[in-house]
């Protein structure tokens, strides 16, 4: 079977074949409306806070109000001790409580010092910074008036507390690439190559382990696989993917206004190498399992440590150096590393060299891995997992 | 005669692990494997030394301070100090820097003036978790630089260095993390991801175990084993996977609350029959999807498809109150959700037991024995028609 045959024959054994076709086609299209959906709102908003009023003042409600107010944190309500909130932290119904002690507004206007207690949720980390970090502020905005009188009141000339509520503050911070610090946009870019990864994996070791419980390959008619026919199903595999890749660079990111589209010629080139590199580690995995199921049962699992390994949902740095080694094996972390330098933070070539080069080793690693373990199977040998 | 039947069948599902070695490992150091590997990416626990560039326009005492006072801090490291912006910018994007501090000139001389310039941060929000680490570290380390001309200012206002530090004070926000107040990576990421992981496990071993019986059309000799009880031959089957899995979710437990010290502030009685209630749930319900679909393929197919991010729709990664009401739908579908709120109750929280009787009840009785009583009929069905056996 010659290259053209053999590349024919890989696609049609995967469109026509609704086990491989499901995950290669159907889930592809279908996880661009799945997986964003927990991320979709993108910024965190209404985290519900119970303040614990002991005071009961007109500044309490005031900053009952200004908290109300804010984009991420809500007033679920007011309770007249902490005890009577806690419940409800515990069972999840809040993200935080706000304790307003007893003569706050008076001490404030006296210019006694007081404070505010805030308590958030440490088992919810995103929750507990949001909850602590909005009351901060709104603490500080909600007493500086009566701050700045009390100043007045003791001979501070007005104009010198006027100067002090207009300078600068002493750090401004400035989100760089993801400007609206979006959860979606942070989280989804990134896990579109582990998720492309993933789904066509899955879909080509259906194909070639249905090819091994066959016994002899199509694509090897004489129980030889050619240079050729080899080339062909690298070829029709690496198609996939590549498809996979581009409908998620060129339509999701567009369809939920993602980052994007940075350097896409860069990208595209990049999709082009991070294809070859799974495709062959599809065949070899494929060729070594040799069970048509045998994929949908590991690759979940494994998913959540390859996707922690790529190093952009936590620092590489933070990660053992054995493990940031090991890492370097798998397409995924270079994956997933250069396609959001490329993606959404416009880098040059020459800036995402180290995932190029990287990617670059793992396609030939791995295209040559997979040319031996199907030549191996495709004269019609046992898999190991099979057996 | 039904111990007889999940003797027999268990027999049988041994002597298949001991002739299929892939099938077993999948079941035991392959997951155990994959969860060490998982829970040494979290182990150090707390974000150190992550590079960012340092532009320093001022050249003054003051920024340098604020040099040693980045250098000093945890998770800060300065890895290039560029002449300009426009040198740091090709950092970030390859990615050699998270982060860029810029002081401008006449910082501390405008500062004294006291008419302040800011110092800016640039984070790259593409690696949000590393950014927000070393943000806070930043505001911490500008702070204790900051914190002193602060005080300067406001002593000019009257009252000296006394009257000033008293106005500073005037409102504090004291700011606390209730119910695990350490922030460690360790705990709460290996926490929530290593039950995850387990369930996958659990599920996809499930779903292979049932599904090829009926693949490999051996589902007649499956009952007969079991004397012809679908029970005890389900039972039988799924004893190994239990156990090892069961043993692994121990380990779990024990490594992160006992040998690295993570202790639960609730019951960790409580917490381990949650864990192996999930461990159930995720028998039950491949054996309904076997049992409905006949397919080992499509059962598996679903069951990860469908919970593979579970994790996404706890509220863990991104709060459960800001979810669309279409994924908050999704979180009450996803077991796994049930089982996260047992764990924080009684390993972060220390919650009373009756807070969680709810979740109990939701694995039990949605995802247990719903499952089982759709599943459990449906498979000794297929089991008589020998005709549907063989889908692939």
């Amino acid at each position: 079977m010659n290259a053209w045959q053999a590349f024919r024959w890989t696609l049609r054994s995967v469109l026509l074949d609704k086990g491989a076709a499901l995950p290669a086609v159907v889930g592809v299209v279908a996880y661009f409306l799945f997986y964003p959906l927990p991320y979709d709102p993108e910024a965190v908003r209404a985290v519900p806070v119970v303040v614990a009023d002991y005071d009961a003042s007109p500044m309490s409600r005031q900053l009952e109000r200004d908290l109300d107010a804010t984009q991420t944190v809500r007033v679920q309500g007011v309770a007249r001790s902490v005890e009577e909130a806690v419940p409800r932290l515990q069972n999840g119904e809040i993200g935080g409580i706000v304790v307003v002690p007893k003569d706050f507004h008076r001490d404030v206007l006296h210019g006694t010092p007081t404070g505010v207690t805030v308590m958030g949720n440490g088992g919810y980390i995103v929750v507990d910074g949001t909850v602590l970090e909005t009351t901060a502020q709104v603490v500080a905005e909600t007493a500086a008036p009566a701050l700045a009188a009390h100043l007045v009141q003791s001979n501070v000339p007005p104009a010198a507390v006027m100067r002090m509520a207009h300078a600068a503050p002493a750090l401004v911070k400035q989100p760089l690439f993801n400007t609206v610090q979006g959860y979606a946009s942070y989280v989804v870019p990134a896990s579109m190559g582990l998720i492309v990864h993933q789904l066509l994996i899955i879909a080509i070791c259906i194909v070639i382990g249905t090819w091994v419980e066959g016994g002899r390959w199509a694509i090897a008619p004489d129980g030889r696989l050619s240079v050729r026919g080899f080339a062909g199903l690298l070829a029709g595999f690496w198609l996939l993917v590549f498809a996979a890749l581009m409908f998620w660079i060129g339509f999701v990111f567009w369809y939920h206004d993602l980052p994007r589209a940075a350097n896409l010629p860069g990208a595209i080139a990049f999709g082009a190498l991070y294809a070859l590199a799974v495709a062959g580690l599809g065949i070899a995995l494929g060729s070594w399992m040799g069970t048509r199921e045998r994929a949908l049962q590991i690759i979940g699992g494994i998913s959540i440590p390859l996707l922690f390994l790529s190093g952009f949902a936590f620092p590489v740095e933070s990660i053992s150096a054995p493990l940031v080694w090991f890492s370097h094996l798998l397409p995924s972390t270079p994956g997933i590393q250069g396609f959001i330098k490329l993606n959404q933070m416009g880098a040059t070539w020459h800036e995402a060299w180290p995932q190029v080069r990287n990617l670059l080793l793992l396609a030939v690693l791995y295209t040559a891995v997979a040319w031996w373990a199907a030549s191996r199977r495709a004269p019609g040998a046992p898999a190991p997992l099979a057996a | 005669m039904f111990l007889a039947g999940v003797r027999g069948a268990c027999a049988r599902e041994i002597a298949y692990l001991r002739a299929h070695p892939w099938d077993l490992a999948l079941i035991s150091w392959f997951p155990a494997l994959a969860l060490a590997l998982a829970w040494a990416i979290f182990a150090h626990g707390v974000n150190v030394k992550l590079p960012l560039a340092f532009v320093d326009e001022d050249h003054s005492p003051g920024s340098r301070r604020l040099a040693v006072a980045l250098e000093a801090a945890r998770s800060t490291n300065i890895a290039a100090r560029p002449v300009a912006l426009e040198a740091a910018w090709p950092l970030v994007r390859a990615r050699q820097v998270y982060a860029v501090v810029h002081v401008p000139a006449d910082w501390e001389r405008r500062s004294q003036r006291g008419d302040p310039l800011p110092v800016v941060l640039y984070t790259n929000e593409q690696y949000h978790a590393a950014g927000s680490s070393l943000a806070n570290d930043v505001v911490g380390a500008i702070g204790s630089v900051a914190g002193g001309k602060v005080l300067t200012s406001l002593a000019g206002l009257g009252g000296g260095f006394a009257g000033a530090e008293r106005r500073a004070g005037a409102v504090r926000v004291d700011l606390r993390t209730l119910y695990g107040p350490q922030l460690s990576f360790e705990r709460a990421l290996a926490g929530a991801f290593l039950p995850a992981m387990l369930h996958l496990f659990v599920l996809g071993g499930a779903a292979y175990a049932i599904g090829r019986e009926y693949r490999d059309r051996s589902a007649g000799a499956w009952l007969a084993s079991g004397q012809g009880s679908i029970v005890a031959a389900l039972i039988g089957k799924l004893l190994p996977l239990l156990v090892c899995f069961t043993a692994l979710a121990v380990g779990v437990m024990a490594w992160l609350a006992g040998y690295r010290g993570w202790t639960a502030n609730g019951s960790v009685l409580v917490w381990g029959l949650g864990l192996f209630s999930l461990v159930l749930v995720c028998c039950a319900i491949p054996a309904m999807l076997v049992g409905l679909t006949g397919t080992l393929r499509v059962a598996l197919a679903v069951v990860a498809v469908t919970n593979v991010t579970a994790v996404s729709f706890t509220g863990f990664t991104y709060p459960l109150f800001s979810m669309t009401t279409a994924a908050k739908v999704w979180s009450a579908i996803v077991p796994f959700h049930y089982f996260y709120e047992i764990q924080q109750q009684q390993w972060n929280i220390g919650a009373p037991l009756a807070m969680s009787a709810a979740p109990f009840a939701v694995l039990w009785g949605v995802y247990i024995i719903v499952p089982l009583l759709i599943g459990v009929p449906l498979l000794a069905k297929r089991c008589r028609h020998p005709e549907g056996w063989g889908e692939r």
